[in-house]
C-alpha cells in the first residue's frame, strides 16, 4: 500500500508545513492591518464579480423555485395576514399617537433624535467556508462602506462589515462564531451579548440566572460596544434554560432575519450617533 | 503544458467553483469543500510530493478568500495532500476506494482545522462542531468523490496506468477475428 518514498517528499512536506505555520503566526501577530488582510481584500475584490455574475444568472431560477415551493402556503398566509392587518391597523393608530407624544417630550427634554443614513446593497455570495457565517455584498469602499459598519435588513439585524474591497464587502453575520453583539431583552432591559454558536440560533450570554426572562421575548441591540446603534431588533428568545453551576442563564435567540432567504440589506453608514444631548 | 501546471490550473478552477458555485448548494447548512476534494483526488493519482504542494497552494487560496487567519487551511491541506499521496491508486480497484479515502481525509482535515482554531483561542465545542460541520462535510465530499476522482484519473493518468475497459475491448476484438 505504501511504496518506498524519497526523502525529498518529506523535506518538501516539512518546508510547506513550516511555511504554513510561519504565515499563520505572522498573520496572527500582525493583526488586522497586515499584508495578509490586504491580500484577503484583493481576493474578495477579485471573486466578488464572479459571485455577482453567478447570482444574477441563478436568481430567476431560485425565485421560480421559491414561488413553486411557497404556492401551497400562499392562500393560508393570505387569510392569516388579513386578520393581522386589521389588528395592526388598530395598533398603528395608537402608536402614531405615542410617536407624536414621544417627539413632543424629546423636544421638551432637548433630546436629539438618532438618524441613520443607509446604503442599500445586494447579497451576491456566501461564505466559502463552513466554519464561518458571512455573506458578500455588492457595495464597497468606493460607495462609502467601511469596516465594522452595521448591516440590517427590513426584518432586523444582519451583522457587520468584516472586510471591505473597492466595490465588494464581506458581512459577518450574527450567526458567526466570532461575532459578538451587545444586546438587551427589550421588556426587561437586561443586557448581554449575542454570540454565534455554529447554529441557526445564536446564544444570548451573560443574562443573570435570577432573570425572569421567558421564551418569546424580543431581543434588541443595546448600543453598548459602540458598533451597533441601540434598538435594532435581533430576534426572540426561543429557549431559556437554567444551567447548573453557572451564574448565567442559557438563552437561545431565534433571529428575525431569515439568513438563507435575505437578498437585499442596508448598511448603516453613520452608525455612531452624534452626542444625544444638546448643550444649548 | 506539464501535468503539474495543468494540475495548478485545475486547482484554480476548483477554487473558483468552491467560492462561486458551492455556497449555492448548501445541504443541512454545509457546502462541499471542492478544493479539498481536488487535492485528495489529485494526490491519489500523483504522489505525496505533488499532493503536499497542491494542498499547500489550495489551502492558501482558501485562506485568502476567507476572513480567518491565513495559514490554517494551508497547513491542514498540505498534510492531507501528503498523506493521500502516500496511498497508491493502483493498489485498489475497489469502486468505493476514493469515497472512503475522501471521507477519512475530510474528517482528518476538519478535525485538524478545529484543533488549530482551538490553539488560536477560537475553538468551538467539539461534539457540536463534529455533528454540525465535520461529519456532514465528510459525507457530502465523499458522495462527490467518485465523480471527481474518475475525472482526474482520466485527465492525468497515462493509458498504460489505467486498467480500463479499452484493453479488454481490444482483446475481445482479437478474439472475434
Amino acid at each position: 500500500m505504501f511504496p518506498p518514498r524519497l526523502k525529498r517528499n518529506q523535506i518538501v512536506l516539512a518546508v510547506f508545513l513550516i511555511l504554513s505555520v510561519g504565515v499563520l503566526t505572522l498573520h496572527w501577530r500582525l493583526g488586522t492591518d497586515s499584508f495578509f488582510n490586504q491580500t484577503q481584500r484583493v481576493v474578495v475584490g477579485l471573486t466578488g464579480p464572479l459571485q455577482s455574475g453567478f447570482s444574477k444568472i441563478t436568481r430567476p431560477f431560485k425565485n421560480g423555485l421559491r414561488y413553486v415551493r411557497e404556492m401551497g402556503s400562499l392562500r393560508r398566509d393570505n387569510t392569516r395576514m388579513k386578520g393581522e392587518v386589521t389588528k395592526l391597523r388598530e395598533e398603528v393608530i395608537s402608536l402614531r399617537e405615542a410617536k407624536r407624544e414621544n417627539k413632543r417630550l424629546k423636544q421638551l427634554a432637548g433630546f436629539k433624535e438618532d438618524k441613520y443614513t443607509t446604503l442599500a446593497a445586494r447579497i451576491i455570495g456566501n461564505s466559502p467556508n463552513n466554519w464561518q457565517a458571512t455573506v458578500v455584498i455588492d457595495k464597497g469602499s468606493a460607495e462609502g462602506v467601511a469596516l465594522r459598519m452595521p448591516v440590517v435588513s427590513g426584518e432586523g439585524l444582519v451583522g457587520q462589515i468584516s472586510k471591505v474591497s473597492s466595490h465588494v464587502s464581506e458581512v459577518q453575520l450574527i450567526l458567526d462564531q466570532k461575532s459578538g453583539v451587545g444586546a438587551q431583552i427589550q421588556k426587561r432591559g437586561e443586557k448581554g451579548i449575542i454570540q454565534g454558536d455554529l447554529d441557526k440560533e445564536p446564544k444570548l450570554n451573560f443574562i443573570s440566572k435570577d432573570s425572569r426572562v421567558k421564551k418569546g421575548e424580543a431581543v434588541i441591540t443595546s448600543g453598548l460596544g459602540g458598533i451597533f446603534p441601540k434598538g435594532i431588533l435581533i430576534g426572540f428568545t426561543s429557549e431559556v434554560k437554567l444551567a447548573p453551576y453557572s451564574m448565567y442563564k442559557e438563552i437561545k435567540v431565534a433571529p428575525v432575519v431569515k439568513f438563507s432567504r435575505v437578498e437585499e440589506v442596508l448598511v448603516i453608514t453613520n452608525p455612531q450617533p452624534k452626542i444625544p444631548w444638546k448643550k444649548e | 503544458m506539464s501535468p503539474f501546471s495543468f494540475g495548478i490550473l485545475l486547482l484554480l478552477v476548483s477554487f473558483i467553483l468552491d467560492v462561486v458555485l458551492a455556497p449555492h448548494f448548501r445541504v443541512m447548512g454545509v457546502q462541499p469543500d471542492l478544493v479539498l476534494l481536488f487535492v485528495v483526488c489529485y494526490a491519489l493519482v500523483e504522489d505525496s510530493l505533488v499532493g503536499s504542494a497542491i494542498g499547500f497552494f489550495g489551502g492558501l487560496l482558501e485562506d485568502l478568500a476567507s476572513t480567518g487567519v491565513v495559514g490554517l487551511n494551508a497547513f491542514t491541506k498540505t498534510l492531507v495532500g501528503y498523506l493521500s499521496g502516500l496511498l497508491d491508486h493502483r493498489v485498489s480497484k475497489w469502486m468505493f476506494f476514493p469515497l472512503v479515502v475522501v471521507f477519512i481525509a475530510t474528517i482528518f482535515n476538519e478535525l485538524a482545522f478545529e484543533g488549530l482554531l482551538f490553539l488560536l483561542g477560537e475553538g468551538v465545542p467539539f461534539t457540536k462542531a463534529f455533528f454540525r460541520i465535520v461529519l456532514p462535510v465528510a459525507i457530502y465530499n465523499s458522495l462527490l468523490a467518485p465523480l471527481v476522482y474518475s475525472l482526474i484519473k482520466r485527465i492525468f493518468l497515462r493509458e498504460s496506468q489505467v486498467p480500463s475497459f479499452r484493453l479488454d475491448e481490444k482483446a475481445f476484438k482479437l478474439k472475434e477475428k
